[in-house]
């Protein structure tokens, strides 16, 4: 692969996805952002709105293991991580052998993250930080390309258990899946609601080719007044303490710098924009800063606040 | 060897700073002589108008040079927006999507032209400008036109500051209270809403009669003395003490001022 058909690769992706997913593109390019700098992104959406679809789409096009958690409160972190089961040798001896979880994937779909108990969330988490999983005495690597990608559902929270914030922050971006435009819903309407016809999807990028986009995203230069607008970003989310009871950490800085990087390129540009800071300065602080009372009794949502940090 | 896009910027920062100094120097000029015919015309030595042409110059040229960013070539070339400045923070690096973009730039780069950090306009504005002060500081040099003297108004001023001249009379200046009940005008129409208001006045008389202000008087000194005035020397500050006897007085208050 070369530089010159990043591009072209990225916008088959979306075309591609397109035949499956409808009115989401925001949404699809954040989930991309997220692969191309190698983190993990976390959707959040009523239900129906294409998350999971999404994800498991991406999977397809991507020539990468996919495997998919439905978390539930009763799932153990064993479920996710393996366990040691016991195997029967053909001379009649028996020794433990280590059973993988579906955490040994490359694309991981944590499907409603937040219906699992605090203890198996750690577990996905922790694997998630370190890319490895100790079980035991024995620690695991995990194979690269490593992706999380997590949804839940902003209602129904009875009986879940929101991510705190120390574990939300481990996901680089927190994406908002919203409604789609009512012409966009007709289409939706026109392609699901009459005869199933089965959508093929071609794989566009396999293992090779995503780290190569990987390496490259991280090489992709910035400019240091770009730079100095990021880290005023997120000093303003600790400094406005009228409207931001907790702010962003450097963790925050770093993911928007590579963020913005990842976006530069899916947009066919060899540099950093400010553009790029300002749209990716939502999925990035998102779920990093809580809001202080004020900016509560003001009505004002996270984004709301957000917007009043850019220029 | 530097790169050549490394030498472009170089280039383009030193001709951006050319441009920059040229315009002060321009702006500076402009200070300095409408300062110069102000002076002038102040009747206050010319070489004054160097004071707020130095102060100027500085400030402005600091101000200027610190303002020249690359930033500024972008604005030129809308092609180049933020790349520019991309590329030359990352000179130091290497890697094959920068030297893309760093080829990229540089065939944009030939789209600066130095005319764009020019204003024409204002250029015109200001050698104008420098035309007519100096035909004005030449006129004005010329005729020997003053508007004021400066160190004449100053002088003049703070000789009335003092009040030294216009001495007036100061029972003229006294008043009086008036303590009487009188209240002018009509009592009905100070009732508000029904009730009498229950006002006194007391107004003060300060009245200055301006006729009776005269002009100080000029009173002429003689300059002889007259000759019924002697003077006569004080002898009390003689000293009486015999000179044999100068000698025994001073050592008796140096044997007193010993002893203490």
């Amino acid at each position: 692969m070369r530089l010159e058909d990043t591009k072209k690769t990225f916008d088959r992706v979306m075309h591609e996805m397109g035949k499956v997913i409808v009115g989401q593109d925001e949404m699809l390019k954040q989930m991309l952002v997220a692969l191309m700098t190698n983190s993990h992104a976390l959707l959040e959406g009523y239900p129906g709105l294409a998350k999971t679809l999404a994800v498991r789409t991406m999977s397809d096009l991507l020539e990468l293991k996919f495997s998919r958690i439905q978390n539930t409160p009763d799932l153990m972190p064993s479920d996710i991580t393996g366990t040691y089961i016991i195997e029967e040798t053909s001379g009649g001896k028996r020794n433990f052998k280590f059973q993988q979880g579906p955490v040994f994937a490359n694309i991981v779909l944590a499907d409603e993250i937040n219906r699992a108990t605090p203890k198996t969330q750690s577990a996905l988490l922790e694997a998630m930080q370190e890319k490895q999983v100790t079980v035991g005495n024995n620690t695991f690597k995990l194979e690269e390309p490593f992706f999380v990608l997590a949804t839940q559902n902003p209602i129904e929270q009875e009986g879940t258990y929101p991510l705190p914030e120390a574990q939300a922050d481990r996901f680089l971006l927190k994406i908002k899946t919203g409604y789609p435009d009512e012409k966009d819903e007709l289409e939706i309407v026109n392609r699901y609601a009459e005869a199933i016809k089965k959508v093929s999807l071609k794989p566009v990028l396999n293992k090779n080719q995503l780290l190569y986009v990987q390496d490259v995203t991280r090489q992709v230069p910035i400019a240091n007044d770009i730079k100095k607008y990021v880290v005023d970003i997120i000093t303003k989310t600790r400094t406005k303490k009228d409207l931001m009871e907790y702010g962003a950490s450097p963790r925050a800085s770093i993911g928007l710098v590579l963020a913005s990087k990842a976006r530069a390129l899916l947009e066919g540009r060899k540099y950093v924009s400010k553009a790029d800071v300002n749209a990716m300065a939502y999925p990035v602080l998102r779920h990093r800063i809580i809001l202080s009372f004020e900016a509560e009794r003001q009505n004002m949502d996270t984004d709301a606040v957000i917007k009043t940090l850019l220029k | 060897m530097a790169k050549p896009i490394a030498k472009a910027i170089h280039e383009l920062k030193h001709a951006m700073l050319e441009i920059s100094f040229l315009q002060c120097a321009l702006d500076s000029l402009v200070v300095f002589l409408v300062s110069l015919l102000v002076f002038m015309l102040l009747t206050l030595p010319w070489w004054y108008a160097f004071a707020p042409f130095l102060i100027y110059a500085v400030l402005h040229t600091y101000r200027n040079v610190k303002s020249q960013k690359l930033a500024k070539a972008e604005e030129t070339v809308p092609e180049l927006d933020e790349q520019l400045r991309t590329v030359a923070d990352n000179l130091d690096k290497e890697n094959e999507i920068i030297e893309k973009l760093n080829s990229e730039v540089l065939k944009n780069m030939k789209k600066i032209r130095t005319s764009y950090f020019f204003s024409f306009g204002r250029l015109t504005r200001e050698l104008l400008m420098i035309a007519i002060v100096s035909f004005l500081i030449i006129g004005a040099s010329a005729y020997n036109v003053q508007f004021l003297d400066f160190k004449k108004t100053v002088k003049d001023l703070a000789e009335y500051q003092r009040g030294g001249e216009y001495a007036l009379q100061e029972e003229l200046l006294q008043f009086e209270e008036n303590l009487s009940d009188d209240i002018y005008g009509n009592e009905s129409i100070a009732e508000l809403g029904g009730q009498e208001l229950q006002l006194q006045l007391n107004p003060s008389l300060s009245d200055i009669d301006i006729s009776q202000i005269k002009d100080p008087e000029h009173r002429e000194f003689r300059s002889t003395v007259p000759t019924d005035i002697t003077g006569t020397t004080d002898v009390s500050f003689e000293e009486t003490i015999p000179k044999g006897y100068q000698k025994i007085v001073k050592s008796y208050f140096r044997e007193i001022v010993k002893t203490r």
